[in-house]
């Protein structure tokens, strides 16, 4: 292969709480492809995501993670998202105070900012808010709400979508953003999701479930067992866990990382 | 206590010398009011630390002042807040400067009634001079006791019936004395039936940079139906002390509304007491404060639930960094006849510094039991997963840090309905964030 992989990660093991969770996890990432992580409760998947996103409550005791080139761990959080990295969250904070528009204002100029770019004024700002909004249906009157405060769950995962359509991240992980959705919601998102895709840009996908990826149909599926990839394929192997559940997996632990 | 001796010794020397220049008033009403006042100080004296209302105010850092009056300072002035367009009526130093109130303030058919007027005025006795003039025989009103003795400015804004007034009225209170001294600034706010007006009232220092004890009291009468909405804004120096009284009393279907808003001196104790005397009123007091260093803020707030359905919120929200003190005391009284009552308080408190303290004290005594009262007090530090949100998304974690503080205020802040003011505030408070 001749592209650079956007993301490498080696065999990391992370712990939390002195609880080991990732046990020697590889992956690696290229620019348009989308990964699907499955597995069990408690495998890991949760804490991939956060440990991506720079979580400090993860401790990482070996292994690296490139990311386009660099060394994440030498990256801030912050610095993390605006190289790119964007974490869609399993539960998005609640923040009484802060309006979703001067949010959504604040984290877009501080992308235009940071890329060099003149910040947007009001009126731009705006338009280009709406004109996301309307492609995942979201209802305008909740720009002058606070920040996810009251939400219903529905809304504060479109929220999340709503945020990665505005941030046009490079690698996107969305972390459980399938759980507690209706079926509408549910294509609403992965519709959001299929709009991004493209050649420079790249998934991660955590779900417990395979109908998350009849939508958003992924290029590979890795299932995450005792903080470990123990199995890789493609999106066959996610029809083939609906069916026979993880224990096939943990009987034959079968490593075959992409 | 030895201290308190002396400073009672020391304004005995500065009354009398007020008194000898009463020039032909010796005997006046007024006279007798302000004597009075000060012998019943004399009398109950100034709180001490086992004082029960006062075990959270360093009443010594307030008596340690060399106290002498402030003297005269007209030309004293603050800028305007930008856009507000607020009608004027300047204190400077305790005094009322007459020829400086906002001409549009008459022309909008509000009286402004002068010290010399005041008990003269029909209006004024029958709504203030019983209480003025009740003998309040308690230490924990000394220092209401102290500003009678010696507020030899005090004014009566009478706000007549239906008066609705778009405009704010700023009572624009400026202490700027070089020397170390003490003001008394005092009002009196009738609100006429039906009226509704917005008072904007603001603590500033001047230039000075001397040490200040400013001693407010202020009364509002609000008659039936009458909505008086106070925006409340004070940003002292760091060497000014505010002991800021201010007393509402409501009749039949009143609306009392205030938004306060603290954030400098270096010792301030606030007390909102407010009367509801009859049925379906609402008072709501709220206010966001930070307190910085070695800054001491302590509310007091007092609501007195004497008949039923009435309603009365409170909201206090307060950040303190450094070696800041701050407490709330929230009394709530609630009559065995005030049936149906609906009273809720909230106290919520950002210590974001080991060796800040906040000391949350909610007093509900209710006789009455068919009523829904509610308390609640949160103190604790910034939510560390917001911080990690925002900071996910591109924000660095000194503006994360700056948004989240800056939207524990905003609750509050976001209720002035002035764009200008609202702005001014918020621009004034997260500026230190």
């Amino acid at each position: 292969m001749n592209m650079n992989p956007l993301l490498t990660i080696k065999d990391l093991h992370v712990s939390i709480e002195d609880k080991p969770i990732l046990r020697g996890l590889n992956l690696t990432v290229n620019p348009g492809e989308v990964h699907a992580i499955m597995g069990p409760n408690g495998s890991g998947k949760s804490t991939l995501a956060n440990v991506l996103a720079g979580r400090e409550e993860y401790v990482v005791h070996s292994g690296s993670i490139q990311y386009d080139g660099r060394d994440l761990f030498g990256m801030e959080v912050d610095e993390r998202a605006l190289a790119g990295i964007f974490l869609a969250f399993q539960y998005p904070v609640e923040i009484p105070g802060v309006s979703n528009s001067n949010f959504l204002k604040s984290i877009i100029n501080a992308h235009r900012t940071n890329a060099g770019q003149p910040e947007l004024n009001s009126l731009e700002m705006l338009k280009f808010i709406r004109s996301k909004m309307a492609e995942i249906e979201m209802d305008e009157s909740l720009l002058k709400r606070s920040l996810n405060d009251g939400f219903s769950g529905g809304e504060k995962k479109r929220n999340e979508i709503l945020q990665m359509s505005l941030l046009e991240p490079r690698l996107a992980i969305l972390d459980e953003t399938d759980s507690g959705l209706d079926i509408d919601a549910l294509r609403i998102v992965a519709e959001g999701v299929n709009r991004l895709r493209s050649k420079d840009r790249a998934f991660i996908v955590v779900t417990h479930y395979q109908r998350l990826l009849n939508h958003i149909v992924p290029d590979y599926v890795h299932v995450l067992s005792e903080g470990k990839i123990v199995a890789s394929g493609d999106k066959s192997l996610a029809l083939k866990l609906e069916e026979e559940g993880y224990d096939w997996i943990r009987e034959s632990s079968q490593v075959s990382a992409v | 206590m030895q201290e308190q001796e002396l400073i009672l010794d020391h304004l005995d020397g500065i009354f009398r010398d007020l008194e000898s220049r009463l020039n032909g008033a010796t005997g006046s009403a007024r006279h007798n009011f302000h004597k009075k006042s000060f012998e019943t100080l004399r009398r109950v004296r100034f709180p001490d630390r086992k004082n029960e209302d006062w075990k959270y105010t360093s009443i010594h850092q307030l008596m340690d002042l060399p106290w002498a009056l402030a003297g005269e300072n007209p030309s004293a002035t603050l800028p305007n807040i930008p856009g507000l367009n607020s009608l004027v009526v300047p204190v400077n130093n305790g005094r009322l400067m007459v020829q400086d109130i906002d001409p549009a303030i008459a022309e909008a058919g509000i009286k402004i009634i002068t010290h010399e007027e005041l008990f003269e005025n029909v209006n004024w006795r029958s709504h203030f001079g019983e209480q003025a003039t009740a003998e309040e025989s308690s230490a924990s009103r000394a220092f209401e006791l102290l500003n009678k003795a010696f507020a030899t400015n005090a004014f009566f804004i009478e706000i007549p019936t239906n008066t609705r007034l778009a405009q704010p009225i700023e009572l624009r209170f400026i202490h700027d004395d070089p020397v170390d001294s003490l003001s008394n600034p005092c009002y009196y706010i009738l609100g006429g039936s039906g009226c509704d007006v917005t008072f904007f009232e603001r603590y500033e220092s001047g230039v000075t940079s001397a040490n200040a004890l400013i001693n407010a009291l202020g009364r509002i009468y609000l008659e039936p139906n009458a909505i008086v909405r106070f925006v409340r804004w004070q940003e002292l120096s760091n060497k000014q002390h505010l002991v800021y009284t201010l007393h509402a009393i409501q009749q039949r279907d009143s609306r009392f509304e205030m938004l306060s808003f603290d954030h400098g001196g270096k010792v301030v104790r606030n007390t909102i007491e407010t009367d509801l005397l009859e049925s379906n009123t609402f008072t709501s007091l709220e206010s966001g404060y930070t307190a910085y260093d070695h800054q001491a803020i302590d509310h007091q707030t007092i609501i007195h639930h004497k008949v039923p359905h009435c309603e009365s919120h409170e909201l206090y929200r307060g950040i303190l960094d450094g070696k800041a003190k701050a407490a709330f005391n929230g009394k709530v009284f609630v009559s065995k006849d005030a049936q149906k009552t609906n009273a809720y308080q909230q106290n919520d408190t950002l210590v974001l510094s080991p060796f800040a303290l906040m000391n949350s004290k909610p007093q509900l005594e209710i006789y009455a039991d068919d009523v829904r009262c509610s308390h609640g007090a949160t103190i604790g530090q910034l939510d560390e997963r917001s911080v990690f949100y925002l900071r996910a998304r591109g924000i660095s974690e000194k503006d994360a840090i700056t948004m989240l503080k800056s939207a524990f205020l905003d609750v509050v802040l976001d209720k002035v309905k002035q764009d200008a003011l609202r702005e001014y505030i918020h621009s004034r408070m997260t500026d230190e964030l």
